[in-house]
């Protein structure tokens, strides 16, 4: 292998950016130094990927600094591109394997030995030197695929490899590219539990030999097993930062990790949810309005859901809880139809099959997505008539119009606004409004109140139960514990796409929230079940 | 000064069928996202349709309707072509490249063979009547040309405005994954928008054979034409468009009128060229998603 | 040593084999000296040097297609350099000065239009190199002082090899230039430019997160479609006896996009493949008289849509299928 670069330590100071009004990253100071894995987790939008975009140089900063200390040198790297901060022997792995389908695993990984600009020419051209030289980068790249173990497959179609061998092959670049600053993302997602020990063996390895890595993962047992610090972000900021076990222990993280959730108060529910028509915690089990058996769901080749099931009657509430990562909102699209999924899924007693998401909507479901997918270039009630259109038509635009008016007095004044003008709060309940328009019979919301200010939580709860009062089924994916306790009747607990708990919401309290949220992942050894 | 009067409107008139050249482009790219190397060809369809419903007797009328169903149809069967195997898969950029120019190359010799390679007039309307400028007389059919391509225009807007199938096009032109969270069939939605460029594109054609003769190989400099006006606008702006269209089709005529044929001819590629590597988004628009690296 | 997987099946390699570079020359050779052998007719021999030619402009097109993927509509422009700087220099100053004047023009105007048009996305890149293309038309049809306008420059010469004359003598040096272009491609497909090339295409982020400058292999790749362009584009005015617009129209530049699409791209036998049936074929079947532009246009249309990888893509399910029997 070529001579070995020094090692050094990357430093950010004062990162920022922002992307038009939505700042991701906000004043973030980070130090990665030789031998040494900083842990880096985060609710979704918390702005993890987007750091590792400054430190790798797939995005430009706005403000802040990095830089490259090696000794007594300073390299500034806040206007060097990707592949300058390569070259400098920052390496990244992207959340997918970024391989050549078509090539050899070994091809891949040849791609990572430097060759100078001239002698790389002169192989172009096909000169007697060149035989040389290729036979020096196969027998590196060949090295480094048995450092990873797949020397056997070295001459196979990368298409035709696992998920995690890919995953070795992109580590197995790195190690032939001599890279000293390792910025991984989420390298663990999808991976099987073998593969997840051969990666985290190889980065432990790395570690030692004195590589500086940062992690950014959701999984906490890797965490917990790697990570020689943890950061916190949250909001596009560093919520905590120190020693591991510390950090995940301290209360501010527990409590914006998990969700605005006033779990202390053991049991008394968000007073301030507005009167609801009927008490919530009245149990209305109506005919069965969604049925789920046995779903999983894909992205690509890879189950991001495994094998959940679940009913909800007329007029209940299933919450859908768990950390990032856990699938969520995977199984609502899943059951949206517009993700891949297997497994069966009735609305009504109507079996869906692989109807078309169209065809869906029009039988009365209703999928309310994260926030800012209302259509930014057409108008409130543009927006609200194109829900009106694709839903059931059981009412009339004007009726399913009032009604939300009734609900969302607000949103209807700005009628004739751009969707994309509007607040947070006003987006959300636009988001609400259009699944009403479409009269169903099972609303799916996803994250209905992420970002919202606390103060509009309640209305949130009262719409919600106003929409169960009127027999409509309502599944939610929340955050916000106190919101799921004030507005669902059931809730279900998951893990790396699988479920962990499911029962009714009077049962799910503090202790079963710090298992679902911080608890060990369903896929790791026994001594790891200790930690929670 | 009558002169710049004459070729002024002249001009304009021919601008106006770039406008809409490049309004057909506009539609379906804002539809879709993609563009169609054959829109040069759907013009001289729609162009040549009218000449030979009209030279077999039935009027100026009955050719432009008869232009507008058979385009029409081409439109639907291209914008099946188009979206149906892509179903599954990812839309590549290419495949829609390369295969629009497998589609205008198909359709260029179908014309020759089927109405041969010499050039074709259409008899206008208002053939004989002229517009006096001082002492020149400016044919009256490029005030046609000029209304015609606003009726076009406003028939485009008001459909996308203030129809259910335009709201939903608009829905997929903002986002598709949006539109498709809303509902929408996309599918069927991109079928609309390379019908409604290939009507906007058979009108055009239509008109603009009764100023410039056409032959099946006019639809590459004619799409040359639609694609330098719609880069002006920025590709995703209908009135950009059309301010292109006019620009070019003024800067052509003054060009030949004052220069010489070959800078007229050179007008078009070399506006799209300098606009595309100065600002890629066009002069009006955005720089959305024009550049990559 | 951990390992994933039970037990690896018998060992495999799908890299491309380093011997193609001097097989496939070897190949072309050989096949080069066997046509002259068997003497086909007039037609024959000039239609299959016409074929030849074309593989030679198309072999740097397969690789900026196959390899960068980028699509242009314009490489007229460079068919057009090396025709006429042919054309105009070949008689006066010899053949290699003439091949070389046109390369370097093709060369400066490809890095020129590489460097600031290859930025743009896909799409409007091919709407620029239309604009390019569309502009050489002009400049050739307009700039009667050099080019002659429509009428074309006459008389030009063509390359004389080994004592023939007439077509054998445009057809062996073409099948000369053949080999060494594939050469070339060959030793790119393996060294490190081509690779970055290839991955520049199918993942940029990750490209340039390797340390590989994308934009950079872009104009080279461009560059290199422009040279070999230009070499085509003298054989071609060779054995037209003249260098005339029409050969180097936009139909031309069609052509070449079509070569390495129906045939596969990147295959190292795209070129050859790819020129045979969009040149020869047309040739052939001239029983379906005007029809066979419009089978043309249809074949084009249908493999882009349902068989993007080409004859390739066929070849490659026969040798599976016919490997599963066997084995």
């Amino acid at each position: 292998m070529a001579e070995r670069r020094p090692a050094g330590t990357l430093v950010g100071r004062g990162l920022s950016v922002s992307f038009g009004p939505l700042t991701a990253v906000d004043g973030v100071d980070i130090e990665i130094g030789p031998g040494e894995c900083v842990g880096v987790i985060g609710p979704n939008g918390a702005g993890k990927s987007t750091l590792l975009n400054l430190l790798s140089g797939a995005v430009p900063a706005d403000r802040g600094s990095v830089r490259l200390l090696r000794g007594s040198t300073e390299v500034r790297l806040d206007r060097a591109a990707a592949r300058v901060r390569a070259r400098h022997g920052i390496a990244r792995l992207f959340q997918t394997a970024r391989l050549v389908p078509d090539w050899s695993a070994r091809e891949n990984v040849e791609l990572g030995v430097r060759t100078a600009g001239p002698a790389a020419w002169l192989e172009a051209l096909g000169l007697p030197t060149s035989k040389r030289r290729a036979a020096h980068r196969a027998r590196a790249a060949e090295e480094a695929l048995a450092r990873v173990g797949l020397v056997e497959r070295a001459g196979f179609r990368s298409a035709e490899l696992s998920l995690g061998q890919q995953r070795l092959v992109e580590l197995a670049r790195i190690l032939v590219a001599d890279a000293r600053i390792l910025l991984l993302d989420e390298p663990f997602a999808g991976l099987s539990r073998s593969a997840r020990e051969v990666v985290a063996g190889l980065v432990a390895q790395l570690r030692d030999e004195g590589v500086g890595i940062l992690l950014v993962e959701h999984d906490l047992s890797q965490i917990r097993k790697l990570a020689d610090r943890l950061v916190v972000m949250d909001h596009g900021r560093v919520l905590a930062a120190g020693p591991v076990e510390e950090t995940l222990a301290d209360p501010e993280v527990v409590k914006r990790y998990i969700g605005d959730v006033e779990l202390e108060i053991g049991g008394a529910l968000e007073e301030p949810a507005a009167p609801a028509p009927q008490p919530v915690a009245e149990q209305r089990s109506g005919p069965p309005m969604l049925q789920v058996r046995d779903l999983r769901v894909f992205y690509g080749p890879v189950a991001a859901v495994d094998g959940v099931s679940f009913d909800v009657a007329a007029g209940e509430g299933l919450g859908l809880v768990g950390p990032n990562g856990a699938g969520k909102s995977t199984i609502l699209r899943g059951v949206a139809g517009l993700l891949r999924a297997s497994g069966d899924v009735e609305l009504a007693e109507q079996p869906l099959g692989s109807l078309a998401t169209p065809d869906r909507y029009r039988r009365g479901l209703a999928f309310v997505p994260q926030t800012l997918t209302a259509v930014v270039d057409l108008t409130v009630e543009e927006n609200l008539r194109l829900s009106w259109l694709t839903g059931t038509r059981a009412d009339r635009f004007a009726e399913a119009l009032d009604r939300v008016g009734e609900l969302f007095p607000e949103v209807l004044d700005r009628r004739s606004e751009q969707a994309g003008a509007l607040s947070g709060g006003q987006r959300q309940m636009l988001a609400i409004g259009r699944a009403l328009m479409a009269s169903p019979r099972t609303v799916l919301l996803d994250e209905p109140t992420a970002g919202l200010a606390p103060g509009l939580v309640p209305i949130f709860a009262d719409a919600l139960a106003r929409l169960r009062a009127t027999g409509v089924a309502v599944v939610v994916v929340e955050h916000n514990l106190g919101l799921v306790r004030a507005a669902c009747t059931h809730v279900l607990g998951l893990q790396a796409g699988r479920p962990v708990w499911h029962g009714p919401t009077e049962r799910f309290d503090a202790a079963v929230a710090h298992e679902v949220f911080l608890g060990a992942q369903p896929d790791t050894t026994q001594e790891e079940q200790v930690h929670s | 000064m009558n002169q710049l009067i004459y070729f002024v409107i002249i001009g304009l008139g021919i601008g106006a069928v770039y406008a809409l050249a490049g309004l057909g482009v506009v539609t379906l790219f804002t539809g879709s996202g993609l563009a169609n190397f054959a829109q040069g060809d759907l013009m001289v369809l729609g162009a040549l349709v009218a000449v030979s419903v009209t030279s077999a007797g039935h009027g100026y009328v009955a050719g432009l309707l008869a232009a507008v169903a058979v385009v029409a149809v081409a439109g639907v069967l291209l914008g099946a072509l188009f979206t149906l195997p892509m179903r599954h898969r990812r839309m590549d950029v290419d495949v829609v490249i390369i295969g629009t120019l497998g589609v205008a190359t198909t359709m260029t010799t179908l014309a020759g063979i089927w109405w041969g390679r010499q050039p074709q007039r259409l008899d206008s309307p208002l053939a004989g009547v002229f517009v006096p400028v001082g002492e020149m007389r400016v044919p009256a059919h490029y005030v046609l040309l000029l209304v015609g391509a606003a009726v076009v225009f406003g028939l485009v807007r008001w459909f996308h405005r203030r129809t259910d199938i335009g709201l939903q096009l608009r829905a997929v032109a903002s986002s598709v994954p949006a539109a498709r969270d809303a509902g929408v069939r996309i599918g069927r939605m991109l079928v609309v928008a390379w019908t409604i460029a290939a009507l906007v594109g058979g009108v055009a054609g239509v008109l603009v054979a009764s100023v410039l003769p056409i032959a099946p190989e006019s639809a590459l400099p004619l799409g040359v034409n639609g694609f330098a006006a719609a880069i002006i606008g920025g590709l995703a702006n209908p009135a950009g468009a059309v301010l292109g269209g006019l620009v070019v089709g003024l800067a052509e005529t003054l060009a030949g009128g004052y220069l010489n044929d070959t800078v007229r001819q050179s007008v078009a590629p070399l506006v799209l060229l300098v606009v595309l590597v100065l600002r890629p988004g066009g002069l009006l628009g955005r720089a959305r998603g024009a550049r990559t690296v | 040593m951990t390992t994933i997987a039970p037990a690896a099946p018998a060992r495999r390699d799908v890299s491309p084999a380093r011997h193609w570079r001097w097989t496939q020359p070897g190949l072309l050779l050989t096949g080069g000296a066997l046509v002259l052998l068997i003497d086909p007719g007039p037609f024959d021999l000039r239609v299959i040097t016409l074929v030849v030619a074309y593989a030679v402009a198309a072999t740097g097109f397969n690789v900026l297609v196959g390899f960068a993927g980028i699509v242009s509509i314009g490489n007229s422009v460079f068919l057009a350099a090396g025709g006429y700087a042919w054309a105009l220099l070949a008689t006066s100053y010899g053949p290699l000065v003439a091949l070389l004047a046109g390369v370097v023009l093709a060369a400066v105007i490809a890095a020129l239009a590489g460097v600031l048009l290859l930025r743009l996305r896909a799409y409007y890149f091919a709407v620029a190199t239309l604009a390019l293309g569309t502009l050489g038309t002009v400049v050739v049809r307009n700039w009667t002082a050099v080019t002659n306008g429509d009428a074309g420059i006459t008389n030009v010469g063509y390359i004389k090899v080994f004592g023939l004359s007439g077509v054998p003598s445009i057809f062996v040096a073409a099948v000369v230039l053949l080999a060494l272009v594939s050469f070339l491609q060959e030793a790119l497909r393996t060294s490190p430019v081509g690779q970055a090339m290839i991955i520049g295409r199918y993942d940029p982020p990750a490209a340039e997160g390797i340390g590989v400058s994308v934009a950079y292999t872009r104009v080279v790749a461009f560059v290199l479609s422009a040279v070999t362009a230009a070499l085509g584009g003298a054989l071609i005015a060779q054995l037209a006896g003249g260098a005339f617009p029409d050969q180097f129209a936009t139909t031309s530049a069609i052509s070449l996009l079509v070569i390495p699409i129906i045939a596969g791209r990147g295959w190292r036998w795209a070129p050859l493949v790819g020129a045979a049936i969009v040149i020869a074929l047309p040739e052939y079947l001239r029983f379906l008289a005007e029809y066979r532009l419009v089978v043309y246009g249809a074949a084009v249309v249908l493999v882009a849509l349902f068989l993007p990888g080409g004859v390739h893509q066929v070849v490659r399910a026969v040798a599976e299928r016919l490997g599963r029997s066997r084995g």
